[in-house]
């Protein structure tokens, strides 16, 4: 019992392993000076202390706006899209019983492309290019298309219960079709309009401010504590169906629950960040390296990691090839993949050490 | 409590395994079903659990149908181990054991004292207590299966039912995991009833016997009492000749195609 941490007060009671707790604790410190390294680094420099300073006093001056208007919006969408990413890969990956299973993988990514490349060929004046009303609104089609085609996932898949095999099997279906309507939307659209949507495609969130903070910081706290209540579902969905419902378990309508749950999380990701691909599937492993598959560990940790990836995407985006703001989609694989190869490694010159 | 079947007929689609199923299984003993390959000793085990749902009849499970019953009120009860399950691979012993407590829990309640106490005992029960913290991967089958044990007896059920317990397991863990579940009825007064297809070990560890052929029950009782020469040639289709096990004195076949190869 030495490696656990237990609480427990009058009806109620948790547990925690400790070892899990403190690489927690380092996670979210890293997380924190990710933010306050993507807050210094820029066109501009400024130091980590002034940009603590700056947080915190607010003031007035260039340096302010570049932190608190410019900045830090952006930072904390990246964050927000990438933990709301991670989260959702993690949910999915236990739903299904496969650790290779990612948002993308059952249609929401290709789906929320549709969305925006419809709101894109609707509201675009053919004759001088430009949209006929706010590009505020693209979020709105893009969650509608993200969320529609999960729904569709389910229903197709569905046949006295829904098995994880069809959902893949329907989810990978559902994907292709939406990739298709995506390509016939832009070989129709305007000259413009590719370069707006290969952009979204790619994933992006450049040009963020507030008014993206405010939409999906609530959205995704919401949807990240309702997870936290599901963390121990999760873990009986990770075992085969007949042991689940041996414990009791409504393994159905959880599965349904969880469904949407990691559906809406990677549609609000999708709405705002666009086709961000890579942090779904790789965050969750990093965290099971890390730790292993109890989903009590894997669940915070994967939203930590997987914001973590994107706020250093987003550094190395709008930095690398200054002055050229990329789309960050380009760097989630490029920061993800080498830290989880060399975790792959570490963890296998371990085994021959023999730990 | 007690658990037995109504009329029970099971199938899958159109195709009918098992028609008509009365059986009672005896409290607190262990009972074991055989039959050939595909007779529906495994979905007659798992419409018990309610795994299944029944073309018609019913299991009843104290005295209520097993399927109007709240399933987490059943998991309280009966406990089952469906065949070869799998899990992650990383969990840890002490992990997966935790989850037998599900039905006890909720989100709020995570880790009574109770609770641990149950885990406690029933890593100890099955001689997992000091390796509590290794991960599945580095157990060995026998290991593995007595981690899945141990996770239906958390759960601190009466009924335990074990689908194929034994199967892939090298003979000294399936002694180990029969003598185990012996143990619990012998002990703990646990009602068991195992799928098990290795009829000699059937005769050694059953108090009862329910033998299934051509989607009915050929017969059932003490393994002393029925299971014969004519038994075993109309169940399994071989020949048998039967002696007295020197050890145990229940019966041994002794199983043959052909006299003269």
């Amino acid at each position: 019992m030495k490696n656990l941490l237990v609480a427990r007060k009058g009806r109620m009671s948790f547990i925690y392993e400790k070892r899990s707790a403190l690489i927690f604790v380092v996670s979210l410190l890293i997380c924190i000076f990710s933010i306050l390294l993507s807050l210094s680094i820029g066109q501009k420099h400024i130091s980590i202390l002034k940009v603590i300073q700056l947080l915190f006093n607010g003031g007035i001056g260039s340096d302010s706006f570049i932190v608190n208007v410019i900045r830090l919006p952006r930072t904390l969408v990246a964050l927000l899209v990438g933990a709301s990413l991670g989260l959702s890969g993690a949910i999915l990956q236990g739903v299904v019983k496969n650790p290779l299973a990612a948002p993308n993988i059952i249609g929401i990514t290709d789906s929320g492309s549709v969305g925006a490349l419809v709101f894109l060929t609707l509201f675009t004046d053919p004759k001088n290019n430009a949209l006929t009303i706010s590009i505020f609104y693209m979020p709105l089609f893009a969650f509608a298309g993200a969320f529609i085609a999960v729904l569709i996932v389910y229903l197709l898949a569905y046949k006295k219960g829904v098995t994880p095999y069809r959902l893949i099997m329907i989810g990978i279906a559902v994907a292709g079709a939406a990739k298709a309507i995506t390509s016939i939307l832009i070989i129709n659209g305007p000259v413009i309009f590719i370069k707006e949507a290969q952009l979204w495609i790619t994933g992006t969130v450049y040009g963020t401010n507030w008014t993206h903070v405010t939409i999906l910081l609530p959205w995704f706290l919401a949807l990240f504590i309702v997870t936290l209540i599901y963390t121990r579902e999760l873990n009986i969905q990770n075992m085969d169906d007949g042991i689940s419902v041996g414990l009791g378990s409504s393994v159905e309508k959880n599965r349904f629950l969880l469904m949407i749950l990691s559906a809406a999380l990677a549609s609000g990701a999708v709405a705002v960040g666009g086709g961000i691909s890579f942090v779904g599937l790789i965050a969750p492993h990093i965290c099971r390296k890390l730790t292993n598959s109890s989903f009590g560990n894997v669940l915070p940790l994967s939203a930590i990691i997987g914001g973590i990836i994107m706020v250093l995407s987003d550094i190395a985006a709008r930095t690398l090839l200054f002055p050229l703001d990329l789309p960050v989609g380009i760097f989630t694989a490029g920061i993800g993949a080498p830290f989880f190869v060399y975790l792959l490694l570490k963890s296998q010159r371990a085994i021959r050490r023999g730990f | 409590m007690n658990i037995s079947t109504n009329n029970l007929t099971l199938g899958y689609g159109d195709f009918i395994v098992l028609k008509d199923i009365n059986v009672t299984i005896p409290k607190n003993k262990v009972t074991i079903l055989v039959g050939s390959n595909g007779c529906g000793k495994s979905t007659l085990l798992k419409t018990m659990a309610r795994l299944l749902k029944p073309m018609s009849g019913n299991v009843v499970l104290g005295d209520m149908d097993i399927f109007q019953k709240p399933s987490k009120e059943i998991a309280k009860e009966l406990a089952i181990l469906t065949q070869s399950p799998d899990a992650p691979s990383d969990l840890t012993v002490f992990n997966l054991v935790k989850q037998g407590r599900y039905p006890y829990q909720s989100w709020f309640n995570q880790w009574s004292k109770e609770d641990e106490n149950i885990v406690e005992y029933a890593l100890e029960k099955t001689g997992l207590s000091s390796i509590r913290n290794k991960k599945l991967s580095e157990l060995s089958g026998g290991q593995k299966q007595r981690v899945w044990i141990a996770m239906t007896l958390a759960q601190q059920t009466e009924i335990i039912l074990l689908d194929e317990p034994t199967n892939h397991l090298d003979i000294k863990y399936k002694i180990e995991v029969l003598d185990l579940l012996k143990h619990l009825n012998q002990h703990e007064k646990r009602t068991i009833v195992i799928v098990l297809h290795d009829i000699n070990l059937a005769c050694r560890y059953a108090d009862h016997i329910i033998a299934i052929k051509d989607g009915k029950v050929y017969a059932e009782g003490d393994p002393k009492e029925i299971v014969t020469e004519k038994l075993i040639n109309d169940v399994f289709d071989i020949n048998a000749k039967i002696i007295e096990c020197p050890l145990f004195k229940t019966p041994m076949c002794i199983t043959y195609q052909n006299l003269s190869v």
